[in-house]
């Protein structure tokens, strides 16, 4: 079956369906919710949020082909993610733990190199970093991009550029330098240009 | 020679987002720049760090195990009860319509807005003291505390043409009702009638999400989006991407502050299933 398939079964009472389509991009949505929130059971909190907000909205109503169901899926989560920070960044008294638990079994080297961008990525405004994970991360298509973030190509791109931009000093290649250790940024802190003459 | 281009201007510029002028004077700067070029590089290196991080473990087992469980919890419920929302008993029309919805012609979509936590109650009866339309941004909220005290919500005809973008951002003025003249949703329809607004009020008629503006019309597809029988935060009727619509906000799935946003059809429960597009958003 396909996915708009198991969609539409699911729309018309089948119980398994759903599961099924979970189980199939489970591990996609995962990366991106972690790499989105860089915090593991805050990914797993907007994930469950999510899925359970995708399961009642898809019963009972047809799936209308105009988005993949990978691509309604990641809309929903990545909303999930983006509401977290929000509502974090809202509430001062609640911030994010400030260090990411560790996943467990993962190979050292990539970990590492992980750490580091995730920890970069944090440094951003939640729509820049959303924008980088689906795109730089994991190769969505700016179009595609824009389906999941509900803004326009352009908004994508731009939100992709400024962010980038600010990665630099943070990520240059071969740059020793710790990412400091910055709290989370939201959409309203930090439009400072940064950068300026290049070194 | 110009000056060299700051971080943002060179990802601008690797993007493509610069204007034509500026496209041509940057270009010639970098093409005779060493130190912009090597900027340019260090651009890519950062696209390429990013996707040498794509890699994650699996989704854990426990969080696996926990989805499951949850899933299988909301699996069990009955769809009438998947949501944890009252019924609203939707009345007859019991006036003549409001005065003044000349501007409603142009209406064609109904936006319905619910959201989280409301307790269904007489879902209607707001709208006997509080009937008539009042223009954008003179009622803020007056609405929310109507809704807030009897379970009423603000049906308005806004006439607006939403898009995906604009819908959700104008949650909260769905939600006080301030977005147009606020209508008494006692005067609508109640007769669920398949043909269209033959029910709705006189300045209501060619207004194709008319039939949504109350009644069985509303309850039943309300039903259908929510799985159950809930009480809608707003209705708007207005436009979606040109196309007629209705914007239903109803109570977010989530919890209390959480609001769902549905767009549908004028024809929504009639059968079809339809929706144009539906979001989840934090109640503002």
């Amino acid at each position: 079956m396909t996915d708009a398939e198991l969609l539409q079964a699911h729309a018309e009472g089948d119980p398994d369906a759903f599961g099924e389509l979970v189980r199939r991009h489970r591990d996609r949505l995962w990366a991106v919710a972690v790499r989105t929130l860089g915090d593991r059971e805050e990914a797993a909190d907007a994930l469950q949020d999510a899925l359970l907000s995708a399961f009642r909205a898809g019963r009972g109503a047809a799936f209308r082909g105009d988005a993949a169901p990978t691509t309604w899926l990641h809309r929903i989560v990545v909303n999930a993610c983006l509401d977290r920070v929000r509502r974090r960044a809202a509430r001062p008294a609640d911030p994010l733990p400030e260090h990411d638990i560790p996943a467990r079994g993962d190979a050292v080297g990539s970990r590492l190199t992980g750490i580091d961008v995730e920890a970069a990525l944090r440094t951003l405004p939640v729509e820049q970093r959303s924008a980088l994970v689906l795109v730089d991360m994991y190769g969505w298509s700016v179009e595609d991009a824009a389906q999941v973030l509900d803004c326009p190509s352009g908004t994508v791109k731009s939100r992709c550029a400024r962010g980038r931009a600010r990665l630099l000093p943070l990520l240059r290649e071969g740059n020793p330098e710790p990412v400091p250790d910055v709290p989370p940024q939201t959409s309203r802190s930090h439009d400072a240009r940064q950068g300026g003459e290049p070194s | 020679m110009t000056e060299h281009l700051d971080a943002d201007a060179l990802a601008d510029l690797d993007e493509g987002l610069l204007d034509r002028d500026h496209m041509a004077s940057a270009r010639a700067h970098v093409a005779g720049c060493p130190q912009c070029q090597a900027e340019l590089a260090a651009l890519t290196g950062v696209r390429e760090r990013l996707a040498a991080a794509a890699e994650v473990e699996p989704m854990p087992a426990e969080v696996v195990a926990r989805l499951d469980r949850a899933l299988a919890e909301v699996a069990t419920e009955p769809a009438s009860t998947a949501v944890t929302r009252s019924v609203i008993p939707l009345r007859e029309p019991q006036r003549s319509a409001p005065r003044g919805l000349r501007w409603l012609q142009a209406a064609a979509v109904v936006v319905l807005v619910l959201a989280g936590g409301a307790v269904a109650v007489s879902a209607l009866r707001g709208s006997d003291n509080n009937g008539v339309a009042t223009s954008s941004g003179s009622s803020d909220g007056k609405a929310d505390q109507r809704a807030a005290a009897d379970g009423s919500y603000p049906v308005t005809a806004s006439g607006r043409h939403w898009t995906k973008e604009s819908v959700t951002a104008g949650v909260p003025q769905l939600l006080a009702g301030t977005l147009g003249p606020t209508l008494p949703p006692s005067s609508f329809s109640a007769q669920d009638d398949a043909s269209g607004s033959a029910g709705a009020p006189r300045e209501l008629a060619g207004v194709p999400a008319a039939r949504l503006a109350g009644g069985p019309a509303l309850a039943d597809c309300v039903t259908e989006l929510a799985g159950g029988p809930a009480t809608p935060l707003a209705v708007d009727l207005a436009t979606f991407d040109g196309q007629p619509a209705a914007v239903v906000l109803l109570p977010g799935i989530g919890g209390p502050g959480r609001v769902d946003v549905w767009v549908v059809p004028p024809d929504c429960a009639q059968g079809k299933g339809q929706f144009l597009y539906y979001a989840n958003v934090a109640r503002p």
